[in-house]
């Protein structure tokens, strides 16, 4: 008998199968699907590179030409979003973009290049230029005249400074 | 009660609160304790073997009871002398896997283990190769040796095997049922085909706030609860106040996870009992959960909600007035698709008095949540052990007196709705403020414990913490791994064509319990293949 009420249910709700894909899938607010990176707010500051749990996110510098590569590859990323909470500019979001199945490796890499500073003393390229500019805002002024010294050879100048610049030699 | 038994035994306690007790116990007298404890009520847990070579400590053994009485858990700690513990199997035959998982992950051997072969490891992995010694690297990986297949076979018996693929919950295990004519004889389970190191790659890998993410991957249905006893047991080292409103929002989603859960598992059962119809009634109903449960966190599975110290998103009023408005509907739906399947005799004879698991056998292997709960056994972490926001909300533990797959399957479908119920409350009551609290400083070298009731039962994560930002050792255990043991038992003596509902009547969640493997998945094939064919 309880079987009976199951059919007239069953007819009474009807087709529940979704038409996707041919009807694209609407998802709510605040999915989280694809992320993606705005080259023109990332400062480079690798703060998503260490909260990411896999490593789908990494930053390193390319000392030769001098910039700073961040390379954001989907096939490790699991959607947590760590990334998004963690990023001072909102550089990176992730879209309500899901369907990532792809022909190509290619689609699931994306790279940002940032052009880096280079120390005024050994030439070595040490932050991107964004992100010390980013941080200057912090910079108290005695500290300014050092900001384009990267940190080995800041670090040689302040001991300098304590040595020499009261005169003496003695701190 | 518990401080005498230890003192009586010359134990050192090492760690003693609200919640957990620690104590170093010689190890002459480990055998004596841990005999007294379960006599004392307390059931096994788990057990956990530590590298603490780096501490200066050596090999050690962490023997974790549960003591619902006392509301707290007490870790029993042996230090291991020429890699040597007594073992407590003979005594407590649930201790049987965890021992053999430390023989296999560590090398610590265990004097007087009943059944001293691998567990976990599997056969073409070189021997005196630990892979949880500290002085194996996490990336790792020994070269392969040859073995023979050892098999006996047993005249006038017919082996019939079921896997490496599970027919209906498409996860790999394998039973190799013993049949004489259609009765089941014996049974032998072998698992841990799917062991992904995580264990590892957590303590050689991971930072302490990444782990939360790893832990929620340990299982795809329930993930988000293993989410929250990692944190649980990080949060219990560092003495982390967490805003009540995260604790209301966990509790939220945990009672999210078990509906969803149960509602996977009964429409299984179903499907397995062939009444399709019910199958796909209680999907679609399931399907609503889903839904929220992304409308919630931003995915279906895998909610990535929990840090050390609170929640990441906040319910707002609308998500509130959405989710109590579907509530409101399915909880009419699910009882009108239960209460007429369970009028259904041809459904219910199926059931009834099949896969039995008696009250005190239950105990001895300590079996967990539904599966403790439909054998007559009162244990239920949210009531015994508060967490979250439990020890605020009110709901009932169903307990059924049988022990066989009916009684389970009316436990789980009784839970779906005081979850609903529980949501309901945790919704109305659901305090204003903050949802983390990052300020904290984390310990060095603290023991700590975190269970929660996944919807197949206790689940039980144990820490060690590490320096700078790191866990130096974390052991999950997954509710399926005490409840497994029992399903031979459950297996003897009835009929082949009920194994199916039998197997799944725990709810079985095989690669949770494997969470700690390497698949080798051509060679599990031809085992197989030739013992079917040899069977055959």
């Amino acid at each position: 008998m309880g079987r009976f009420k199951l059919i007239t249910k069953a007819i009474s709700i009807g087709r529940v199968t979704e038409k996707y894909p041919f009807v694209p899938l609407e998802v709510p607010e605040g999915f989280r699907g694809k992320p993606v990176i705005d080259p023109e707010k990332c400062i480079g500051c690798t703060a998503c590179s260490n909260a990411c749990p896999p490593q789908a996110l990494q930053v390193y510098d390319d000392l030769e030409r001098g910039v700073r590569v961040v390379h954001l590859f989907i096939g490790r990323c699991i959607f947590c979003a760590r990334c998004q909470d963690v990023c001072p500019t909102e550089a990176i979001k992730l879209t309500k973009e899901f369907e990532l199945a792809t022909l190509s490796d290619e689609d699931l890499h994306q790279i940002v290049e940032l052009q880096m500073v280079r120390c005024e003393e050994c030439g070595k390229p040490f932050d991107t230029f964004r992100h010390l500019l980013y941080t200057a805002k912090e910079l108290q002024p005695w500290e300014r005249e050092m900001m384009f010294l990267c940190p080995e050879c800041r670090a040689k100048k302040v001991s300098e400074k304590l040595i020499f610049g009261k005169g003496g030699g003695y701190v | 009660m518990i401080l005498e038994i230890l003192k009586s035994n010359n134990a050192k306690i090492l760690r003693h609160d609200e919640k957990v007790t620690v104590a170093l116990v010689p190890n002459d007298k480990l055998r004596t304790t841990a005999e007294l404890l379960f006599k004392a009520g307390c059931y096994y847990a788990t057990g956990a073997g530590v590298d603490e070579r780096l501490l200066g400590v050596g090999f050690s053994m962490y023997h974790i009871f549960n003591c619902e009485a006392e509301g707290r858990y007490i870790i029993i700690k042996a230090v291991a002398s020429n890699l040597k513990i007594p073992s407590i199997t003979p005594i407590i035959s649930g201790t049987n896997w965890a021992e053999r998982e430390v023989m296999d992950m560590l090398g610590i051997f265990f004097d007087e283990h009943p059944e001293p072969v691998r567990l976990i490891l599997p056969d073409d992995w070189p021997e005196g190769v630990y892979p949880l010694r500290k002085d194996f690297r996490y990336n790792e990986r020994p070269p392969r040796v040859e073995f023979e297949q050892k098999r006996e076979k047993k005249p006038g018996v017919m082996e019939v095997p079921v896997g490496p693929y599970h027919p209906a919950l498409h996860e790999p295990e394998m039973f190799e049922l013993y049949v004489k004519g259609e009765e089941i004889v014996g049974a032998v389970y072998r698992g841990f085909h799917i062991h992904r190191g995580m264990e590892k790659l957590a303590e050689g890998r991971m930072t302490i706030n990444q782990i939360p993410f790893l832990a929620e991957r340990i299982c795809g249905i329930c993930g988000y609860t293993h989410n929250c006893a990692y944190v649980q047991a990080i949060e219990d080292a560092a003495k982390i106040e967490v805003p009540e409103r995260a604790l209301y929002i966990r509790t939220i989603l945990l009672e999210l996870e078990r509906i969803h859960s149960h509602m996977l598992w009964l429409g299984v059962a179903f499907h397995l009992l062939g009444f399709e119809s019910g199958f796909m009634h209680t999907w679609r109903i399931r399907e609503t959960f889903m839904d929220l449960a992304e409308l919630l966190t931003g995915n279906r599975k895998t909610y990535g909600m929990n840090l050390i110290g609170g929640v990441r998103r906040d319910i707002d009023e609308n998500k509130k007035k959405g989710l109590s408005e579907i509530l409101d509907k399915t909880k009419k739906e699910i009882r009108e698709i239960f209460d007429n399947a369970t009028q259904m005799r041809e459904l219910i004879n199926r059931m009834e008095g099949i896969g039995v698991l008696s009250k005190k056998k239950g105990r001895e292997i300590g079996v967990v949540g539904p599966t403790a709960r439909g054998s007559d056994i009162d244990t239920d972490v949210r009531r015994d052990h508060p967490y979250a926001a439990y020890g605020d909300l009110e709901f009932k533990v169903p307990i059924y007196k049988d022990g066989d797959v009916l009684s389970r399957f009316l436990v789980r479908y009784e839970e779906v709705l005081e979850s609903i119920w529980l949501i309901e409350q945790a919704l109305d009551q659901l305090p204003p403020g903050d949802i983390l609290n990052e300020e904290y400083e984390l310990p060095e070298h603290t023991i700590c414990v975190g269970a929660t009731e996944a919807p197949r039962g206790e689940d039980v994560h144990f820490a060690i913490m590490g320096e700078g930002n790191k866990v130096y050792r974390w052991h999950p255990r997954a509710p399926t791994y005490n409840n497994l043991p029992a399903v031979p038992i459950m297996l003897k003596g009835e009929k082949l064509a009920d194994a199916p509902i039998i197997i799944a009547s725990i709810d079985p969640c095989f690669s949770c319990t494997d969470h700690i493997v390497i698949v080798d998945g051509e060679k599990v094939y031809r085992y197989s293949l030739d013992n079917y064919l040899g069977g055959l």
